[in-house]
C-alpha cells in the first residue's frame, strides 16, 4: 500500500514541470509584462522627452524624422494642406513658414505647409512618398520641386532600392506584411526598434546624428542650414577622379522613361483631388556643369510639356541670381538666410499664379 | 531555414512530436524524410545531390563488407570518390571557368553560357563523417550499415547536417535504435543548450561582427592600431560565438529526438596551449583529424623512420594535420597559412619535449597556466587573421595593429559637454563603447559556463537570473528581427 502511495507521489512529481522550465515560463511572462508596460509608457508624453526618435524600420533616417514631424504638424493643427516634395535642397531651402506668410499677405489665404523634403530621394521614391503622404493627409497641394539629375537612369538607384526594401513602406504601398502591420499599428515597437541596429559600427554616428537632426528640424519639417558656402562659382574639376565619375554619368543625358513614370505617377494625384505644383530650384550654374547647354534646355522643354500635359501646374524656376552668395551653402543648397529669400519669392509666384490665372494652392478641404 | 529562425523551432518540434508517436521501425524513415525536408528548404536540387552521395557511400560500405580480399581497394576508391565529389562541387571555381571556356571553343555552349554547379549545404562535413565510416569498415571498428534508411540518416541527420558536430558512424547508429528517454532532465538540458546557444549568437556573434566595419580587414590603415586591436579581438570571439552557439543549439534540438550529438566547444580560450586548445575548439573536427590524419602519420613515421622518430614527429603530423585543417576550410591561401601557423604553434610548443620529460599542464604553477592561456589566445587570434582575410591584408593588418595612436580625449570631452558639435565617434580614435560592452559580456558568459561546471549551466541558475536571461534574450531577438545587420553562420559556408 505504501510502495503503491510512494509510486504515485513519484508520478505525479514527474508529471509536473521542472524548476528550469517554470523559470522560463516566468521570464516569457515577464518580458509580456515588460513589454506592456512599454507600450503603455511609448502612448504618453514623457517618452518623446526621453527619446525622441521614432522608426519604422527605414534605412533613410531623416525619412523617418520628417514622416513623425508631419504626424505631430497634422495633430497639432488638424490637416496639412500644402506638402513641399523633393530632396536636401527642399529641406534646407524652403521654410514653409515664410512661405505660408507671405503667400497670406498677398492672397489672404492662410495655409498649413509642411516641408518634406527627404535627401537623396529622386523623384522615383518622391513618387511612392507622394502616394503615401496622399493617402494618409489627403493634402489640398503637394509642390514637387525636381530637378535634371532626378530623371538620370540609375542617378540614386541605391539610395531608393534601400529606401523601398522596409516592411512598413511596402505596407503602405499594398504589401501587406505581419512585420509592416506591427510597426504601423504598434507605438511601441516603433520606439524600440530606433535601436535595432545597435549593434552596426555606425551606430553610434546614426543614433547621435539623428538626435541633433530632430532637434534642429522645426514642427513644420524644416531644416536651418547655417554654413556659407565657399568657391560656389567654380565648375567641378573634370580630372578629380569622383567628379570625373559624374561627368560620365550625365555624358549623353536624356530622361529615363521610367522616371517620367514617377513624375506622372504624382501628377495623377490630382485624380484623388491634389492639385500637383512643379517647380525647379534656383541652384547656381556650376550645379550644371556636368550638363550640355542643349541637355538642359531639353529637360526645361519635356517637364514643362509632361506637367502641363498631365493637367498639373508648372512654375518656371525662380532666377537664381535672385539669391546671393552669401545665401547658398554650396552650389546647390541654401542656407537659412537664402531660404527666407527663396521661399518668399516662391510664395509670390504662387500668389501670382492664384491671382493672374485663379490657379491657387489648394486646402486639404479642397478650397482654393 | 536558418537554425535561428522560429520556423526551424516550429518545424523540430512539430518532428519531434511525431516522432515519438511512431512505432521504433518507423522513426528513421520518419527522420530521414524529415531532414530531406530541410534540405529540400535550401533547394531541392541538394536532396538529389545528397542522395547520390550517400547511396555511392552505402554501397562502396557493402562491397567492403562483402568482398574483404578487396577492402583495401574499396576503400581507396570511397576516399577518392569523397575526396573528388568534394573538389567538383565545392572547388568548383578551381576548373570551371577553363571548362566553360573550352565548352565555348569547341563550340558545344553559347559563349555566354556558364555553367553553374550546385554546391549543398554542409558538404565538408558530410565528406568526413563519409571518410571516417569507410576508414573505420577497413579498420574493422564497424560493420557495414545494410540498413539504407538507417545509413542516410547517419549522413542526413538535419540537426547536425549543416554545419556538424562531425559525428562518427560507430556511435551516432547505435543511438538511433536506442534514442535517450525524454524526461525533464533531458528537457531542460535541451532548453538550456538552446537558449545558450542563441544567447551566443544573438547577444555576442552578431553584434561583434557587425561591430567591426566592413573595410577593418581590407583596409586597415584607415583605423588606429588600438582599434584594430579591439576587432581583432571582436573576430576572434565572435567566431567562437557563433559556431559554438550554432552547435549548442543544434545539440539542443536533437535531444528532442532523443539523440545526444557530440560537444564541439569547451571554453577553448581558456585553453593553457595549443594541444589544449585544439582539444577545446571544434572537438569533432580535431578528432577526426587526429585520428584520422595525425595517429596514422605519426605511427607511419614511426615505423618507417625509426631513427628521426622524434624530430620528425615533432614536425610532420602537427604541420601536415593543420594544413589539412586549413584545406578544409577552404583551398585558399589564406586558410593554408592559418593551418600552417596552428602547426607551427604546436611544433613550438612541444620543442621542450625534446630535451626530456615536461611538466603536465595542471600541475604548473597558476602563473604559468595563467601566462600560457593569454599567450594561446594572442597567437590563436592572430591565426584568424589569415582565416579571415588574405595573407597580404593579414600582414598589413597585423602591422597597423602596433601602429597606435593618441585618443583625442579632449575633444571627446568637450562634446560630452555639449561644447563642440558631435560628427563621428571614429575622430576620437577610441574603441566604440559598444564592441567593448559586448566584448566584456562574452567574457563574462564563458566565466559563467566555467563556474556552472557544463555546457548546460543555465538549468541551475537561480530563477530570478533565468527570467532576467530569458527577457534579455527576447529584446534582443526582437531587435534582431527588425535589424538590417545580417550575418550567417560562418561555419554555414564550409
Amino acid at each position: 500500500m505504501q510502495e503503491k502511495a510512494n509510486s504515485e507521489i513519484e508520478l505525479s512529481k514527474n508529471k509536473q514541470p521542472s524548476r528550469f522550465f517554470v523559470s522560463l515560463i516566468w521570464g516569457v511572462l515577464a518580458f509580456i509584462v515588460l513589454a506592456a508596460i512599454f507600450a503603455g509608457f511609448s502612448h504618453t508624453t514623457i517618452i518623446d522627452k526621453v527619446l525622441p526618435l521614432r522608426s519604422v524600420g527605414d534605412y533613410h533616417a531623416q525619412f523617418e524624422i520628417k514622416w513623425f514631424k508631419l504626424e505631430e504638424y497634422v495633430k497639432q493643427n488638424g490637416g496639412v494642406d500644402v506638402i513641399l516634395l523633393g530632396n536636401s535642397m527642399v529641406n534646407t531651402g524652403i521654410d514653409p513658414d515664410t512661405l505660408s506668410t507671405r503667400y497670406e499677405e498677398l492672397t489672404g489665404q492662410k495655409l498649413r505647409v509642411f516641408n518634406f523634403g527627404v535627401e537623396g530621394l529622386t523623384v522615383a521614391p518622391l513618387s511612392k512618398v507622394a502616394n503615401i503622404l496622399e493617402a494618409h493627409y489627403h493634402p489640398g497641394t503637394i509642390l514637387l520641386v525636381t530637378d535634371i539629375r532626378d530623371y538620370a537612369k540609375d542617378n540614386g538607384i541605391e539610395t531608393e532600392t534601400q529606401f523601398l526594401d522596409n516592411a512598413w513602406l511596402q505596407q503602405q504601398l499594398g504589401t501587406k506584411t505581419f512585420k509592416g502591420n506591427l510597426i504601423d499599428s504598434s507605438s511601441a515597437i516603433q520606439r524600440l526598434i530606433v535601436f535595432r541596429n545597435w549593434s552596426s559600427s555606425q551606430f553610434i554616428d546614426s543614433f547621435v546624428t539623428s538626435m541633433v537632426r530632430i532637434g534642429k528640424t522645426d514642427t513644420d519639417g524644416y531644416e536651418a542650414e547655417t554654413n556659407h558656402g565657399r568657391d560656389i562659382d567654380a565648375n567641378p574639376d573634370p580630372n578629380n577622379p569622383q567628379e570625373k565619375a559624374i561627368y560620365e554619368m550625365f555624358a549623353n543625358y536624356t530622361m529615363d522613361p521610367s522616371r517620367i513614370r514617377s513624375l506622372q505617377s504624382i501628377l495623377e494625384l490630382k485624380d484623388q483631388g491634389t492639385s500637383v505644383f512643379v517647380t525647379g530650384f534656383p541652384v547656381y550654374p556650376t550645379y550644371y556643369a556636368y550638363f550640355s547647354k542643349e541637355a538642359q534646355a531639353d529637360f526645361s522643354n519635356s517637364i514643362t510639356s509632361i506637367v502641363t500635359n498631365s493637367e498639373g501646374t508648372y512654375l518656371p524656376v525662380i532666377d537664381q541670381s535672385l539669391i546671393p552668395f552669401e545665401g547658398r551653402s554650396d552650389n546647390h543648397h541654401l542656407n537659412d538666410k537664402g531660404a527666407q529669400m527663396f521661399s518668399k519669392l516662391l510664395a509670390e509666384q504662387l500668389a501670382a499664379q492664384c491671382k493672374d490665372q485663379g490657379n491657387c494652392l489648394k486646402t486639404s478641404g479642397g478650397q482654393q | 531555414m536558418t537554425v535561428t529562425s522560429l520556423l526551424f523551432f516550429l518545424f523540430t518540434a512539430a518532428a519531434a512530436l511525431i516522432y515519438h508517436k511512431l512505432p521504433q521501425k518507423w522513426r528513421n524513415p520518419w527522420l530521414l524524410l524529415v531532414s530531406a525536408g530541410f534540405v529540400a528548404s535550401y533547394s531541392w536540387q541538394f536532396v538529389l545531390v545528397l542522395a547520390f552521395f550517400t547511396l555511392i557511400n552505402y554501397w562502396i560500405g557493402l562491397k567492403m563488407q562483402h568482398v574483404p580480399a578487396r577492402m583495401q581497394a574499396w576503400s581507396y576508391a570511397g576516399i577518392v570518390f569523397n575526396l573528388l565529389f568534394l573538389f567538383v562541387l565545392k572547388y568548383n571555381n578551381f576548373y570551371l571557368p577553363a571548362f566553360s571556356r573550352l565548352l565555348n571553343q569547341i563550340g558545344l555552349m553559347a559563349s555566354d553560357d556558364t555553367i553553374r554547379i550546385v554546391v549543398p549545404i554542409g558538404l565538408s562535413f558530410l565528406m568526413v563523417q563519409a571518410i571516417s565510416y569507410i576508414l573505420d569498415l577497413r579498420n574493422n571498428r564497424l560493420q557495414a550499415e545494410t540498413d539504407l534508411v538507417k545509413f542516410s540518416v547517419y549522413l542526413f541527420y538535419f540537426p547536425k547536417l549543416v554545419s556538424g558536430p562531425i559525428e562518427r558512424a560507430r556511435a551516432f547508429l547505435p543511438k538511433l535504435d536506442r534514442p535517450l528517454p525524454i524526461d525533464k532532465s533531458l528537457l531542460d538540458r535541451s532548453l538550456a543548450l538552446i537558449l545558450a546557444g542563441l544567447f551566443r549568437k544573438l547577444a555576442f556573434a552578431d553584434p561583434l561582427f557587425n561591430l567591426i566595419p566592413s573595410d577593418a580587414f581590407t583596409s586597415p590603415a584607415n583605423y588606429p592600431g588600438q582599434n584594430l586591436v579591439f576587432y581583432l579581438l571582436a573576430y576572434s570571439f565572435a567566431l567562437y560565438n557563433d559556431f559554438a552557439g550554432y552547435t549548442s543549439i543544434v545539440r539542443g534540438v536533437s535531444l528532442w529526438f532523443g539523440i545526444e550529438l557530440s560537444p564541439n566547444f569547451n571554453l577553448p580560450y581558456l585553453s593553457r596551449n595549443f594541444t589544449e586548445f585544439w582539444s577545446r575548439w571544434h572537438i569533432t573536427l580535431s578528432n577526426w583529424l587526429r585520428d584520422y590524419i595525425y595517429f596514422p602519420l605519426s605511427r607511419a613515421i614511426a615505423r618507417k623512420a625509426p631513427k628521426y622518430n622524434r624530430a620528425l614527429n615533432l614536425i610532420l603530423p602537427p604541420l601536415v594535420t593543420m594544413m589539412v585543417s586549413g584545406m578544409w576550410h577552404g583551398l585558399t591561401w589564406g586558410m593554408l597559412v592559418w593551418g600552417f601557423l596552428h602547426g607551427l604553434y604546436q611544433i613550438i610548443e612541444r620543442l621542450p619535449s625534446l630535451k626530456g620529460s615536461v611538466t603536465p599542464l595542471n600541475e604548473r604553477s597558476k602563473w604559468r597556466q595563467a601566462l600560457g592561456t593569454g599567450l594561446t589566445f594572442i597567437f590563436a587570434s592572430v591565426a584568424w587573421l589569415p582565416f579571415k582575410t588574405t595573407p597580404p591584408q593579414a600582414w598589413l593588418f597585423l602591422q597597423k595593429m602596433f601602429a597606435w595612436h593618441k585618443p583625442d580625449f579632449w575633444g571627446l570631452k568637450m562634446t560630452l559637454l555639449g561644447k563642440a558639435d558631435f560628427t563621428s565617434w571614429n575622430v576620437f580614435l577610441l574603441p566604440n563603447p559598444i564592441l567593448l560592452g559586448v566584448l566584456v559580456l562574452a567574457v563574462v558568459f564563458d566565466w559563467l559556463q566555467l563556474k556552472g561546471k557544463g555546457d548546460d549551466f543555465l538549468s541551475h541558475w537561480p530563477r530570478a537570473a533565468v527570467i532576467v536571461f530569458i527577457v534579455v534574450l527576447l529584446l534582443l531577438a526582437v531587435l534582431a528581427g527588425f535589424s538590417d545587420q545580417v550575418a550567417p553562420f560562418v561555419y554555414q559556408s564550409f
